[in-house]
């Protein structure tokens, strides 16, 4: 085993502690808490990009593999790895973690509390990415649901009780479907393990029953499905992000809601190939209304994380559409697409969050002008709403285009009604960006202060520039990407 | 070892000593401070619980055959000694109040736990009646014991129908046993089960184990016969409260499977079926029950929670195979700390012990009051909502992963939605606690002894659910 295999738990066990050092300190100590959390988060970014790099596409099976044996008796391990997919997705939750923490220092109110369930939340999503283990799996993804809901009714806004509740409660909702489905594939392999890769091996070479398949496919897609937005499952999704403070929202629309996709590509793609043939048309039919319905619903709000909200509920229909094509192109287009639509969502809640904590009103139609006051927050909104609505220059291009390659010779309409909600994305976000930030200036915004300091400015220049670095060089991500979807058994 | 030996260290025959001096105590020296009797007593308890560990090994049959020494009884026993200390440390809070009474009342709390000690330990219908009437009639006396308040008259009341009803179907159960099987050991039970099996006085044997069920489902508070919680939960004092939480239940639990496992050869497809049923029914009406007991009574509120806990257990139940019975333990020992964790919690919050009503509005803000108890509640109640990484996840991941092994999906599919269902009400506490502003935002002071225990009750319920392979392993061996 490597040294480099010891890096990959580190990224969980780091925060991790972090969050009991944090709780360990005294409250008054605001500045170092910051400060550690800062550290931590950037040195876990510092880890993600090593593995990136250190990663071996010429064989493109899980690597860095490291394993404790936990409990033997019902073959729970805690084994960590990576694969292409999961190293873009841990690029990306690094990426949004230190983006979250730098935008975090508005937070003036129970501040240690807030850093231990920040650190907490970010150390369960590097578990989830790094598990190759079942148990291990849901472990972490069950821990990252629990410091929402004190963070939103904490630190939250607007009708954040139930907001909090609404999402906890549909997130866990779908979680414990997920946990019958991932129990039955346990038992049915007969293994007596929860080891991914030996699971996954098992199965390849011995498919499940194809009545067993179609259940388990059902109870994981629609388990899944909910924290993935999948309509009509999707309606927490934008009541929540309204509801949550800053961090949370970035993290969740960034990061939190890939594990659902993330969970349906390893998961039902890759141990139950039948049952996901089975499911996958209608999966493309939701899809489509996922992209339509949530940018109608977008073009009709007038609070500010109620558009973006909606817009991601919108977005990852693509994301939905290109998993339910089952092709190794889509697939790849789908992991792309996650890590750049993480940034873009990251980006457009640090903003918002931004101009929030200036003017104390997300409504659209208070405000106008505001290109004046804050030019470079300004500006960098533009260019999220430019990725946003697909504008080439921007990974967010690349990967739909990518999606659709993918999607279109398997499902045809689904993919001619998606590409029509790119239209309908491009309406509603230039609106938005026309009616907050150009037109008339309201005389109460003439004074707002713009990020001036390098380091206010550093995590929306950051955001800004991956996004367009990866949409004008997106191959070193692909060559990540494709050579680990290739292996997943999926059309050809 | 001799059987004198055996007999001088088991926790038996302490208990007995402890209900002997205590009584001797209350004749001779009325006047001592019951500050001193409190933690006399908390120490005898944990050196009986260290004698009764030195037995661990010894499997053995006394009393002609009526009373059974193995792992499992030492196990339980060992459980409820532990379970006593806390018991008797909410009551501790609670002796100023008491005063002069305070003897009777920590030998009755003695009593009971010498019921459960020998329930376990039963190896005949006889001694398992009689233990669990020991059990039941010091508890009789204890819910009334704050008796000039008409709630604590009310519980009692209520709580002794109830438990003579039960007690005279689980007599009347055995009677039938007994007439078919010409025995009331549970061995000879066992085999004259097999041997009935194709005659029809099979049928009158089934009733009867019918009958002795139903008076166990009184006892763990299972759906149909779980009316009388609510009531006897919220009307007695809190350590008795705690006492019926924990020691009573997971005594109940002890009792069903050792009469499964001893006196009847398993189950077939239709006891299944309708024990599946039960436990559905006793999920479902504790977890939704709960629901509307939001922004009432705490004490209410933990009895629907407990209901439902009592579903999850019986889910356990009906597995009927070492995985069932060691989820069945696993679960019972972690909601036992969440449990005593929270009632600690309960009876620290309110110093004053005015009414020991314990309103949920009395809970708001109390992170800002006490972090400590702030704390401990987030983790007990996380634990109870089965929230990793609290060991309470792992018992309901163990109880789900047994009943999906058996095939049992629909089963499955009601336990998993229900902890989401139980997610709602306990969320709800962790706003009330976490988020909400205080009415009275006086800080509350806890001694020093409390804050050890608190952190020893949470450092616990996190390291079995982060570690679980030492307690899994302790239980694989009791089975």
């Amino acid at each position: 085993m490597s040294l480099g295999a010891y890096l990959i738990p580190l990224l969980t066990l780091l925060p991790l502690s972090g969050a009991v050092l944090v709780l360990l300190l005294p409250a008054q100590w605001t500045k170092l808490i910051r400060a550690l959390a800062c550290t931590i988060t950037w040195i876990t970014l510092m880890i993600s990009a090593v593995i990136c790099l250190h990663y071996d596409t010429a064989t493109p099976g899980f690597q860095l593999i490291t394993k404790i044996v936990w409990l033997p008796s019902l073959g729970i391990a805690y084994q960590t790895g990576v694969d292409g997919i999961s190293c873009v997705l841990i690029l990306l939750h690094a990426i949004c973690s230190l983006t979250a923490v730098l935008v975090s220092g508005s937070v003036e109110n129970r501040v240690k509390e807030y850093y231990v369930l920040l650190l907490f939340l970010i150390a369960s999503i590097f578990g989830v990415f790094t598990a190759l283990d079942l148990f291990f799996l849901y472990v972490f993804y069950e821990m990252a649901v629990v410091p929402l809901y004190p963070m939103i009714i904490v630190w939250g806004s607007k009708n954040k009780e139930y907001g909090a509740m609404k999402l906890t409660l549909y997130v866990t909702l779908g979680a414990v479907l997920a946990l019958v489905g991932l129990l039955s594939i346990y038992h049915a392999t007969g293994l007596k393990t929860f080891d991914l890769i030996e699971i996954q091996s098992f199965l390849a070479a011995h498919p499940l029953d194809q009545t067993f398949q179609t259940w388990a496919a059902l109870l994981l897609t629609v388990g899944f499905g909910v924290v993935a937005s999948l309509w009509p499952l999707h309606s927490w999704s934008p009541i929540g992000y309204a509801a949550a403070p800053t961090a949370v929202s970035m993290l969740h629309a960034g990061v939190l809601k890939k594990i659902g996709i993330y969970a349906i590509i390893r998961l039902v793609l890759g141990l139950l190939p039948f049952g996901a043939s089975v499911w996958m048309p209608y999966v493309a039919i939701l899809a489509v209304i996922n992209v339509l319905y949530g940018a109608w619903a977008a073009m009709a709000q007038n609070d500010l994380k109620f558009v973006i909200g909606f817009a991601s509920v919108s977005h990852m229909g693509y994301a939905l559409l290109g998993i339910s094509a089952m092709t190794p192109l889509a697939v790849s287009g789908v992991v792309f697409f996650m890590f750049a639509h993480g940034v873009m969502a990251a980006l457009s809640f640090a903003l918002i969050g931004f101009i929030y904590h200036q003017t104390h009103t997300r409504d659209i139609s208070d405000l106008g002008g505001l290109m004046k006051p804050l030019p470079f927050v300004g500006a960098c909104f533009v260019m999220a709403a430019l990725a946003s609505s697909g504008l080439p220059g921007f990974a967010n291009f690349v990967s739909e285009i990518i999606i659709f390659f993918g999607s279109w010779q398997v499902r045809p309409w689904p993919t001619l009604f998606a590409i029509f909600g790119i239209v309908v994305t491009a309406t509603y976000m230039l609106r938005l960006v026309k009616n907050v930030f150009f037109g008339p200036v309201n005389r109460k915004w003439n004074n707002l202060k713009d990020a001036a300091s390098f380091l206010e400015r550093l995590p929306y220049g950051l955001l800004v520039l991956i996004l367009l670095i990866f949409g004008c060089w997106p191959a070193w991500l692909l060559n990540l990407i494709r050579p680990s979807v290739a292996l997943l058994p999926l059309l050809r | 070892m001799t059987m004198l030996s055996l007999i001088s260290r088991s926790a038996e025959t302490g208990l007995i000593i402890v209900v002997v001096a205590l009584f001797a105590a209350r004749l001779t020296l009325p006047r001592l401070k019951s500050g001193v009797v409190s933690k006399l007593v908390i120490t005898v308890f944990a050196l009986l619980f260290l004698l009764n560990m030195t037995l661990w090994g010894s499997k053995t049959l006394l009393l002609q055959d009526a009373f059974r020494l193995d792992h499992f009884a030492l196990f339980f026993k060992g459980f409820f000694l532990l379970a006593g200390i806390f018991i008797f440390m909410i009551a501790g809070h609670f002796q100023d109040t008491l005063a002069k009474r305070i003897y009777e009342f920590y030998s009755l709390f003695t009593l009971a736990t010498l019921g459960a000690c020998f329930l376990v330990s039963a190896n005949n219908f006889l001694v398992l009646f009689l233990s669990i009437e020991l059990i039941t009639f010091s508890l009789y006396v204890l819910t009334t014991y704050w008796r000039t308040q008409i709630t604590s008259i009310e519980a009692g009341t209520k709580y002794l129908v109830v438990g003579a009803f039960s007690s005279a179907m689980m007599l009347f159960g055995i009677s039938f046993i007994y007439g078919t099987t010409q025995t009331i050991n549970f061995h000879d039970c066992r085999s004259a089960f097999t041997v009935l099996s194709a005659q029809p006085s099979f049928t009158l044997l089934h009733l009867g184990l019918i009958l002795v069920l139903a008076g166990i489902g009184f006892k763990i508070s299972a759906f149909p016969f779980q009316l009388w919680a609510p009531d006897v939960y919220q009307g007695a004092p809190t350590p008795v409260t705690a006492f019926l939480a924990v020691v009573s239940k997971s005594a109940g639990f002890a009792a069903l499977m050792r009469l499964v496992l001893l006196a009847t050869g398993g189950w077939n497809a239709v006891w299944i079926l309708m024990l599946a049923l039960i436990a559905a029914a006793t999920l479902l009406y504790g977890n939704l029950g709960a629901i509307p007991q939001l922004g009432g009574n705490m004490k209410r509120f933990l009895a629907f929670s407990g209901i439902g806990h009592a579903g999850y257990l019986l889910m356990a139940m009906i597995c009927q195979n070492a995985q069932g019975y060691q989820a069945l333990i696993y679960y019972l020992v972690v909601y036992a700390i969440a449990t005593l964790t929270i009632f600690l919690g309960i009876v620290l919050t309110d110093p004053s012990q005015s009414d020991m009503k314990h309103n949920m509005s009395d809970f708001q803000g109390l992170l800002a009051r006490s972090p400590m108890l702030g704390f401990s509640f987030f983790v007990a109640i996380l634990s109870l909502a089965g929230v990793p990484p609290m060991a309470g996840f792992f018992g309901k991941f163990l109880v789900i992963q047994a009943v999906i092994e058996k095939g049992m999906w629909l089963l499955a599919l009601i336990g998993a939605v229900t902890i989401a269902i139980s997610l709602y009400y306990y969320l709800n506490v962790i706003k009330l606690i976490y988020a909400d502003q205080p009415n009275d935002t006086s800080s509350i002071k806890i001694g020093f002894g409390y804050q050890l225990t608190f952190i020893c009750l949470n450092l616990s319920l996190i390291f079995l659910g982060v570690f679980q392979a030492p307690l899994l392993h302790l239980i694989a061996k009791t089975i």
